[in-house]
């Protein structure tokens, strides 16, 4: 029966997909590129406004024949400045939203106008195909209700999941020589508890663990989703993390591993302590052995890249950010390795491997204003003037900056005592952060970034551990009516019973009744609402 | 008034020396318990200005750190050469000292009326003002109010009007204004002085204290502030200083986008330095402010002066 | 006298018109003070009133706050019967009551002990000293108090151990978190917050101290009936402002501090209502949780006006 509404429905969905695109008359779609067009522009975060007389924005005039009005909009509070314009009636015409809930929200305001498909294929060709190649499901992230209102933007680096990271004389103690690191949990359990017990850095006294908060995350993913975010279950349907079925037995686990001194007590405050965030003190004090707080880019060695003519400097870029102050505190090249998420228990979680895992399109959206519904050639060039920048290596390199040599190959001066110190308003952008790309780089095309940064790529695509999957933060990117009223106390709910269920407060009965509470303070409607979208958007 | 003259030249009650048998130890308790809390008191700040000289690697770093490990100043390299932050310097003294009047004038001029128990209407204004201490319409109305209507946007005077008078230091002042002692103005009246002139040559000279305390305030929150900068402001060389500097920190931790790999940059900094320089920059000059303002909470009383 | 004498006549005798102009015309220098400030208040500060119909509306952006459709009570409602309402309440009450006991007589301490202090560089220097960390954002404060208050490597635990005790998780352990929570605020405001103190110390009458050390006055006799008279109206005023001000929490340095194990004590309205909100910018809902806080604080400061007007005769109206 069930299956024969599916059906129905699929028939009706398709039925409507096929008049919509009946309906669709492009005609009036048309831009006569010798006229001059002005355009309101937020199609990007940017650290400064951009100067009217900024190199890049002149170009972009010229090439484009428009006149675009940079707005800018400061980060930190940007949503509440946005509206504020939008209230006042003076906002752009093009704009940049940051989330699946400012995306939701001014979709169900009407602010954001209805896309065709058909339209994004016609002027946006080379952008289109690309975008498909690289991530076939990236405008899932811009649908509500199966229409689209606004274009995805994509993320190279999310395409690369978390690995966890070990210590490696720590590692090498208990056998795991010549770069071995343990690849299953039962292999990671035996050398936590060793990590724990038999005094890992020598000092004679109990004062070591294994793991810290961030280091559970692959845990549960051996268990086949991460508490804080939305899986598919085996009957291709969504479910909630922290209610789905392995979840108690990852629990039960780890309660058990905090009740041997496994787990640092202190992960209830975390293992950042508001520096940069992918650093774990317990990890650099040798407090801990494993941890996953860093992105791969956070994690890459010090490469010998080409050397820079302009800058003189060696690399092409130097170590990530955890790596680098791991190393300048301890001897790095010896004591740290980076590992695999580990693949779960043998039955039936053998299958489940994974951790953290921002996906390959992010949740920000760039949409168009509802003005435009009256102004098809502004929207028309627009949609122009996107897809160059996203699919003209020549014109991204320029406004990107990577390529110093597009205005000024004299860009650097050698002094004394401050190094290379940039000579020109242009080196001197570049140095001190206003670079001014962002809000031209709307699609950030992933094949241009490899381009430019080969060794860093061609490192991270060569080292497979940062290629298991992981579980994407963005599987549901809009914002639901149930999880804007429930979400709030769900999370609380959430954060508290796991947290009290690992420290031994609560039993792993009540984590049972955790799930039907969860359920019944609003989970329902939420799950109930996500599978609609889920069934309507993404399937 | 010649007494008034005479009396500020008197020495100050807190410096009097009482001799008692006990005071020598009581003085270096006191001593004792200062220095500790002190210590107490420097040490955050301390840590800033270290992590503002240091090597970004080290800066996030567990543990007390007195000195720098690895010593850079490039986080303040970084931060001279940005674009605006002089102007943005120079725009903060110029909302500090333009806030500055605007409130202490309005705090004055709601103050003292209202510190008259028989003005007509008192009871009227004094619910104008308290009332705005419960109620507020919010963001949304007073910027189409400011900024639709009255046009102020990209002023400062978009940022200074809506909020210069607070209610709180109207009914300080008010208070303070009540508690001098009503025969100095009779007396003034008596002189021939009209209102305007007892406010400027008899009260204000004797709240000295209570108006270098409001404007310490008003300054300090004006120079701290950012949000209706960043509301109301559109054009960079307008920003003031805490707008600059969170930008230049905003831009460094831009992760997503790895602004902090840019290719071409030979300074090592990042947000732990960045936003540590960043507070020294802002916070020395205002605490140098204070000196000045200091001297004037033991000056001027002399109440009772006339009563006694 | 002659004043009283004149108020006297002015409310008995003449008709009530012909006082109000008598007074009109005596006060017409300060009604002409007071128009600016009014004028200011009327249009920058009752202006915007209108938008505190959003609390009954659903706001929508295109429409504005006019045209958005009314709900009644309805956000109210969500406010009142959400799961942890109740205990997000009674926290923010308890943390209230126990800034308050504690953190609001903090600055005049301090501000006593500075007065009694001599050496008036030391003082000074110490006074400037003590509001630094005023300067320093509670983001900051928290990754320095994460050191200091570890129990594995922070030099409170070393204390601790050093007496042979076990040390206490300050930050994670329900049971210590509001202390915790009380001491640093206190840490962190004492300072700046003896500022009005002083101000006010230093407008007590010298004479009367010179009576009292005639009299051969002790400190804590002179302190007692010479020092705390002269700044009770500054301390009435302050306590007034600072009960209005109780249900007001300090939520950049809740929300910095907290975290899972100490939701049970440490959550306040102000995290609750980040939480609610983060996932979506509700207007309409802030309002009225805005509004639902400063009534509560409008009915405490009616209710402390009216004690310290009857107790002394100090108030804010």
């Amino acid at each position: 029966m069930k299956k024969l509404v599916a059906l129905l429905l699929a028939a009706i969905l398709l039925l409507s997909a096929t008049a919509a695109l009946a309906e669709v008359d492009l005609s009036k779609y048309v831009d006569d590129e010798s006229q001059k067009i002005t355009i309101a522009w937020m199609a990007g975060h940017d650290t400064t406004e951009v100067n009217k007389e900024d190199p890049v924005l002149l170009y972009l005039n010229e090439k484009y024949n428009v006149d675009i009005q940079p707005m800018f909009l400061d980060r930190s509070n940007y949503f509440e400045l946005l509206t504020t314009r939008i209230m006042s009636g003076n906002f752009p015409d093009v704009f940049l939203l940051e989330n699946a809930s400012q995306f939701s929200t001014m979709v169900g305001e009407e602010v954001c106008l209805e896309l065709d498909i058909e339209l994004i294929k016609k002027y946006m060709p080379e952008s289109y195909e690309w975008l498909m190649e690289y991530d076939p499901t990236c405008f899932y992230n811009v649908s509500v209700d199966g229409k689209i209102f606004g274009l995805p933007r994509v993320n190279m680096d999310g395409g690369y999941n978390y690995a966890p990271f070990w210590r490696k004389d720590w590692l090498e103690k208990f056998g795991y020589t010549d770069g071995a690191v343990p690849m299953t949990l039962k292999e990671c359990e035996e050398v936590f508890y060793k990590f724990a017990n038999e005094d890992p850095d020598g000092n004679g006294v109990k004062d070591t663990y294994a793991l810290s908060n961030t280091g559970m995350l692959p845990i549960y993913g051996c268990f086949g989703a991460l508490p804080d975010r939305w899986v598919e279950a085996e009957d291709g349907s969504l479910v909630y993390g922290a209610v789905a079925p392995g979840m108690r037995d990852a629990l039960a686990l780890l309660r058990k591993w905090y009740a041997d001194g496994l787990i640092d007590p202190e992960f209830i405050t975390g293992e950042n302590q508001g520096g940069h965030w992918s650093l774990s003190v317990p990890f650099e004090l040798g407090q801990i052995g494993f941890s996953s707080s860093g992105a791969f880019y956070q994690l890459e060695p010090d490469f010998d890249g080409p050397t820079d003519e302009l800058t003189g400097k060696g690399s092409e870029f130097q170590y990530g950010k955890t790596v680098r102050t791991f190393a300048a505190q301890n001897s790095y090249e010896d004591q740290f390795i980076i590992g695999y998420n580990p693949t779960g228990f043998e039955g039936k979680y053998e299958k489940f491997q994974g951790g953290d895992s921002w996906g390959k399109t992010t949740s920000e959206a760039v949409v168009f204003s509802y003005k435009l519904k009256d102004d098809p050639a502004k929207l028309v060039r627009i949609l122009k003037v996107i897809n160059d920048l996203g699919s003209n290596y020549d014109t991204w390199a320029r406004i990107y900056k990577w390529d110093l040599n597009v205005f000024d190959t004299n860009c650097y001066e050698y002094d004394e005592l401050m190094g290379y110190m940039p000579v020109n308003d242009y080196a001197r952008d570049t140095t001190y952060g206003d670079t001014h790309t962002n809000m031209f780089n709307t699609l950030q095309p992933p094949h241009f970034k490899a381009k430019v940064e080969p060794a860093r790529y061609g490192w991270a695509n060569e080292m497979p551990m940062f290629h298991t999957g992981g579980y994407s933060r963005v599987l549901l990117p809009v914002t639901t009516a149930a999880q804007v009223e429930y979400s709030g106390d769900l999370t609380k709910l959430r954060e508290t019973v796991f947290m009290e269920v690992i420290t031994g407060k609560k039993t792993l009965e009540d984590y049972d009744k955790f799930v039907k509470d969860w359920y019944a303070r609003g989970g329902e409607q939420w799950t109930k609402e996500a599978n609609e979208w889920w069934s309507a958007n993404a399937k | 008034m010649t007494a008034i003259a005479k009396k500020e030249k008197a020495p100050k009650a807190n410096n009097r020396i009482y001799e008692s048998k006990g005071e020598p130890i009581f003085q270096a308790v006191l001593v004792i318990i200062f220095i500790l809390m002190s210590i107490t008191f420097i040490y955050p700040y301390l840590h800033v200005l270290v992590n503002s000289f240091e090597d970004p690697d080290f800066a996030s770093a567990s543990g007390f750190r007195f000195f720098p490990t690895k010593p850079t100043a490039d986080a303040y390299i970084h931060m001279f050469n940005t674009d605006y932050l002089w102007s943005g310097y120079w725009n903060t003294i110029k909302v500090c000292f333009l806030g500055w009047a605007l409130s202490i004038s309005g705090v004055v001029l709601a103050a003292y009326p209202l510190s008259k128990k028989d003005l007509p209407m008192r009871g009227l204004f004094t619910f104008i003002i308290v009332t705005t201490m419960f109620v507020s319409g919010g963001m949304i109305p007073t910027f189409l109010l400011v900024n639709n209507t009255l046009k102020l946007g990209n002023t400062y005077w978009a940022i200074l009007l809506p909020s210069c008078i607070s209610v709180s230091h109207v009914v300080i002042a008010r208070n303070f204004f009540m508690g001098l002692p009503a025969e100095l103005e009779e007396a003034a009246t008596i002189d021939g002085a009209n209102s305007w002139q007892i406010l400027w040559k008899v009260m204000l000279p004797l709240s000295t204290p209570v108006l270098a305390t409001i404007s310490l305030w008003v300054v300090v929150s004006n120079w701290n502030a950012y949000f209706n900068c960043l509301l109301y402001i559109t054009d960079s060389s307008k920003y003031v200083l805490q707008v600059v500097l969170r930008r230049i920190i905003l831009t460094d931790s831009a992760e997503m986008t790895r602004a902090d790999d840019t290719i071409a940059s030979t300074l090592n900094t990042d947000t732990t330095t960045l936003r540590a320089a960043s507070i020294m920059l802002a916070t020395v000059p205002i605490l140098c402010v204070y000196p000045f303002v200091q001297k004037h909470f033991a000056k001027g009383m002399l109440m009772g002066s006339l009563k006694g | 006298m002659s004043t009283v004498n004149n108020t006297t006549l002015l409310t008995h005798e003449a008709p009530k018109h012909i006082r109000f102009l008598r007074a009109v015309k005596k006060h017409k220098l300060h009604l002409l003070m007071i128009v600016l400030p009014i004028l200011q208040f009327i249009i920058f500060k009752w202006g915007p009133l209108y938008g505190v119909q959003l609390a009954f509306k659903n706001f929508k952006i295109l429409k504005g706050i006019e045209g958005s459709p009314w709900v009644g009570f309805a956000q109210f409602e969500r406010l009142l019967t959400s799961y942890d309402f109740g205990q997000v309440f009674s926290n923010t009450l308890i943390l209230a009551v126990l800034n308050f006991v504690f953190g609001f007589p903090a600055p005049i301490l301090l501000a006593l002990m500075l007065n009694e202090l001599r050496g008036t560089k030391f003082k000074r220097v110490t006074q400037t000293i003590s509001y630094l960390p005023h300067f320093v954002s509670w983001v900051i404060l928290t990754g320095i108090f994460m050191d200091v208050l570890s129990p594995s490597r922070g030099p409170v635990a070393a204390i601790f151990k050093a007496f042979g005790a076990t040390p206490i998780y300050f930050l994670g352990d329900p049971r210590y978190f509001r202390g915790t929570l009380v001491v640093t605020n206190i840490w962190k405001g004492i300072g700046w917050g003896s500022i009005v103190y002083l101000a006010a110390l230093g407008s007590v009458n010298e004479e009367l101290y010179d009576a009292a050390n005639v009299d051969g006055c002790g400190r804590w006799k002179r302190i007692w009936h010479v020092t705390l008279p002269g700044i009770t109206p500054t301390v009435t005023i302050m306590m007034i402002m600072a009960v209005g001000n109780l249900v007001d929490d300090n939520f950049d340095q809740i929300f910095n501090l907290l975290n899972p194990a100490v939701y049970s004590v440490g959550d306040v309205l102000g995290t609750y209502i980040y939480r609610e909100g983060v996932t979506n910018m509700n207007y309409s809902y802030s309002t009225a949780v805005e509004l639902f806080r400063n009534v509560l604080s409008l009915i405490l400061v009616v209710f402390a006006n009216t004690v310290s007007k009857r107790v002394n005769e100090y108030g804010l109206w």
